[in-house]
């Protein structure tokens, strides 16, 4: 059930670039109406990797999703981390019971600004209990506002407390950078999943993100980078 | 350079200022500051995240109250989330919480729904003053009108006009902002029986001032700013 660290490669067909791409409905404002015919988009396509959904509609979603194979994914304390850890292990534990495949959830972007990285390691611990073979867990440590050692400091925090799966950034506000992703391979290798979210506008982004070693990418544009990529192998 | 004034800030104003950091890298050290001023202008309540209240609470012994949101900044958790949320940042000792709505189900006039997920928050907030966080530049005027109503139902102290935060990943342009028109509306429809909350663009005191003739019973003020010591010293004057 719980996708590995892939080797990261390039993708090299259309259906395997699919398959890396995710995206969230497009508004957090949508009415259920708007989200339902954004997700009959998909079915143009080959199945992308996973879809993100407020968390009631978890279940509707699911019936349009899931028979194209794509994952439902829900997120919590997300773009800006700092609710409290109960409110995350609540957030986690509803979106198993709801069926949801993955929650991307914020770090305690807080602790981590405050060098605290004994409690940014807590937060974590508790999520990752919480999410533990029911629930594919990523968790950001959104890196745009981070300084390097900061980033490498919450890695190992979260190393040290089982997390498995990483994105980069939110996608609010600024854009991941590629050395980010080169930074994370080389120091951790592949301990992480590393997924990218924020600035990926085209196929070009994309290829250069999956080209430095990046396993998923969170983009927002996706019907046109995947026409774009229907373009490009066709 | 003037002294660091310290005498409090009037009471009327320091009465409606919600102290406000919510942002994304606020630290433990932002924090203690913001309950320190709090505390010398005598400022009535503070916001900050929800993972940081107890640490606010311990702070401000007190001295002024301490507020958070509840599935902040979009509102796109399962009511249970929210009342989890709420009742553990009752518990931490938050006298008052800025709820954030499923703003897809009131777009959609899912009434029922809407209703229940307020219901169920005020049920787990345990006698906190709750705030209930609409947008006014995205809810249309029958849906804003009837969600001052539903708020006032479900137990809400307040409404406000705006989470503040932006609504689309790649758009600045999509965070809320208070105009005349939207407060005013606001206050009509909220009736008097329950207070509005003007959140977006506060900069000054006559800002402050402008929101209270139209109506307001709170305005959020940027900790980002240092606007407490320069209105405390031009109150001195």
């Amino acid at each position: 059930m719980l996708p590995q660290a892939k080797s990261a490669t390039v993708p090299e067909t259309l259906a395997a670039f699919a398959s890396r791409m995710m995206t969230a409905t497009f508004s957090s404002a949508a009415t259920q109406e708007e989200a339902e015919s954004f997700l009959r988009g998909f079915a143009a396509y080959p199945p992308v990797d996973a879809v993100f959904v407020d968390q009631p509609w978890v279940e509707f979603a699911r019936e349009i999703l899931a028979p194209q194979g794509i994952r439902l994914g829900v997120e919590a304390a997300y773009p800006v981390g700092n609710a409290s850890t109960e409110a995350k292990v609540a957030a986690i534990r509803e979106g198993i019971r709801r069926g949801a495949q993955e929650i991307d959830i914020g770090s305690s972007f807080s602790a981590i600004k405050s060098g605290h990285f004994d409690d940014v390691e807590v937060d974590a611990r508790a999520m990752v209990e919480a999410a533990e073979g029911k629930i594919w867990m990523m968790v950001v440590p959104e890196t745009a506002i981070l300084t390097s050692d900061e980033l490498l400091r919450t890695l190992e925090a979260f190393a040290r407390a089982g997390v498995r799966g990483i994105k980069t950034s939110s996608g609010y506000g600024w854009n991941t950078q590629i050395e980010h992703v080169l930074l994370i391979r080389r120091r951790f290798g592949s301990t992480f999943q590393v997924d990218v979210s924020g600035g990926v506008r085209t196929l070009e982004d994309a290829l250069g993100y999956f080209a430095v070693g990046t396993d998923k990418i969170h983009a927002s544009p996706i019907f046109r980078i995947l026409d774009e990529a229907k373009g490009h192998w066709s | 350079m003037t002294a660091f004034p310290l005498q409090p800030l009037a009471k009327p104003l320091a009465e409606v200022v919600d102290y406000t950091d919510l942002r994304k890298e606020i630290t433990y050290a932002d924090v203690e500051a913001l309950c320190l001023e709090a505390a010398v202008y005598g400022v009535r309540t503070v916001v900050v995240p929800s993972a940081l209240v107890s640490r606010a609470v311990r702070r401000l012994a007190g001295a002024a109250r301490v507020s958070c949101p509840i599935a902040y900044p979009f509102g796109t958790q399962a009511a249970v989330v929210k009342a989890r949320e709420a009742e553990v940042a009752v518990a931490s000792g938050a006298a008052e919480l800025e709820v954030v709505p499923h703003f897809g189900a009131l777009r959609a006039r899912r009434w029922e729904a809407a209703a229940a997920e307020l219901e169920t928050v005020a049920r787990a907030a345990g006698g906190a003053t709750l705030k209930l966080v609409l947008e006014t530049g995205i809810l249309e005027a029958d849906v804003l009108k009837r969600a001052c109503a539903l708020a006032r139902d479900t137990g809400f102290a307040f409404v406000s006009n705006t989470v503040g935060f932006r609504l689309v990943s790649t758009e600045p342009g999509t965070v809320g902002s208070a105009s005349e028109e939207a407060i005013g509306r606001l206050v009509r429809w909220a009736g008097g029986s329950i207070g509005v909350k003007v959140v977006g663009g506060v900069a000054s005191i006559a800002d402050v001032e402008r929101w209270r003739v139209a109506g307001a019973t709170r305005v959020a003020v940027s900790a980002q700013r240092g606007l407490l010591a320069s209105w405390a010293e031009g109150g001195a004057r």
